[in-house]
């Protein structure tokens, strides 16, 4: 009797889809292939649990790996305004030709509440001038109108920095992480990050040392400026 | 934003809707790093390569025509980049589809099941896979994959993708076998 070559056996054509079966991704037509076969096949049943108990468990494994950091999506976000200040300034038209085009798309009563909005927001910065140039009278004492008197978000030494468009998040993350950098605000006006460089108040000199390390990066900044320090 | 399916907000993307992309990202950034995290074995690197898969989403969202759903498009970003990194490795001197073949005998289940129950001997088992198989069952298990989708995220015809799985699973056998599991099955 002649010999037949050993092959490994072809798998099930039912056990090839059954683990769809588990997770209501088959289509149609096979759906009913293995409802047809369930219903006259005890063994598969018992096959259909195995890929169940496979599917729980891999769902297990999955979830116990967590969730991305807030820096990583700080990182991306940074990289994306990045990307949006690059467009703009590449764009022939600028915001105000947008705005234009925002205003021209409302209707009339809509402009209408806009106007009468905006005479409000103007009312109000002048009741604000005026509250301000009375308290000057009465004492020496100023802040900075970007982030008044420092409290516990204003404390440490901090930074301006705009990413280069082209910067990974890699670079941004390990630049930061190198520089014992962190995000506290932003995006700004013009996609610009303020970074808080120590929690405590370093020297100009080592606010400029931690910036140049920035700078040296090739491709990751497009600005990197210390913060005006408020005057007490 | 919630209720806006994913193709919209891919559009919305393609238009510059940065909050379009903060629904996307809230929606989807944690399966793409999990997917990322159990085919390197790297959380940091993982998280690197999050943000350029999501990086690219923002970039190429105009080029997203709609032939696959988001999330496939997704993944499928995140395993070519996934793979890309694992080129760069430098004991990755293998070809890395070669290389994701290979077992991982770090965890090797002999050693490890002794003690454990049944379902944490096949949590191991499937954490001891190689990367191929792993990506497949995590492809179909986790992220809910339809045949046709899993073909799409790896690239090979759809057969293959029913044969791999089936393989995959046949190697979860053996090693649970190994651990002195027999679960009957194939």
């Amino acid at each position: 009797m002649p010999s037949t070559p050993k092959t490994p056996p072809e798998p099930d054509d039912l056990d090839l889809i059954l683990p769809w079966r588990t997770t209501g991704r088959l289509d149609p037509a096979d759906s009913a292939r293995i409802e047809a076969a369930l219903a006259r096949d005890p063994d598969l049943a018992r096959r259909l649990a195995i890929a169940e108990a496979e599917r729980d468990e891999t769902i297990a494994v999955n979830e116990a790996i967590g969730a991305p950091s807030r820096a990583a999506r700080d990182a991306l976000f940074a990289r994306i305004d990045a990307d949006l200040a690059a467009q703009a300034g590449r764009s022939p038209r600028g915001w105000l030709a947008r705005l234009g085009e925002a205003l021209s798309g409302l209707s009339p009563p809509a402009l209408a509440g806009l106007g009468l909005a905006a005479c409000l927001v103007i009312l109000g910065q002048a009741g604000l001038l005026a509250g301000a140039l009375l308290q000057e009278r009465g004492g020496p004492a100023y802040e900075t109108a970007s982030h008044g008197g420092g409290g516990a978000a204003g404390a440490g030494s901090h930074a301006l920095v705009a990413f280069a468009p082209g910067a990974s998040a890699a670079q941004i993350a390990e630049a930061l992480r190198e520089t014992g950098a962190v995000i506290v605000d932003g995006p700004l006006p013009g996609g610009v990050f303020r970074i808080r460089l120590a929690t405590g108040r370093l020297d100009p000199a080592a606010v400029e040392a931690a910036l140049d390390k920035l700078r040296a990066r090739p491709g990751l900044v497009q600005l990197a400026l210390p913060e005006a320090v408020p005057a007490r | 934003m919630r209720d806006i399916p994913d193709a919209d907000l891919v559009a919305r993307i393609a238009r510059g809707d940065r909050a379009a992309m903060q629904a996307l990202y809230a929606r989807h950034a944690t399966a793409v790093y999990r997917f990322l995290v159990r085919l390197l074995r790297d959380a940091a690197g993982a998280e690197d390569l999050v943000s350029d898969v999501f990086f690219d989403v923002w970039q190429q969202a105009g080029r997203y025509e709609g032939r696959a759903s988001v999330t496939t498009w997704m993944l499928s970003i995140a395993r070519f980049k996934a793979l890309s990194a694992l080129r760069r490795r430098p004991h990755a001197a293998l070809d890395p589809e070669t290389a994701e073949a290979v077992p991982d005998e770090a965890d090797t289940p002999e050693t490890v099941l002794q003690k454990a129950g049944k379902s944490e001997a096949l949590r191991r088992c499937i954490a001891a896979l190689s990367a191929e198989h792993r990506m497949v069952v995590d492809l179909v298990y986790y992220h809910d994959l339809s045949v046709e989708e899993v073909a799409q995220v790896l690239a090979i015809p759809a057969g293959t993708v029913k044969t791999r799985l089936f393989h995959a699973r046949k190697r979860l056998s053996e090693h649970l076998l190994a651990a002195g599991i027999d679960r009957g099955w194939p």
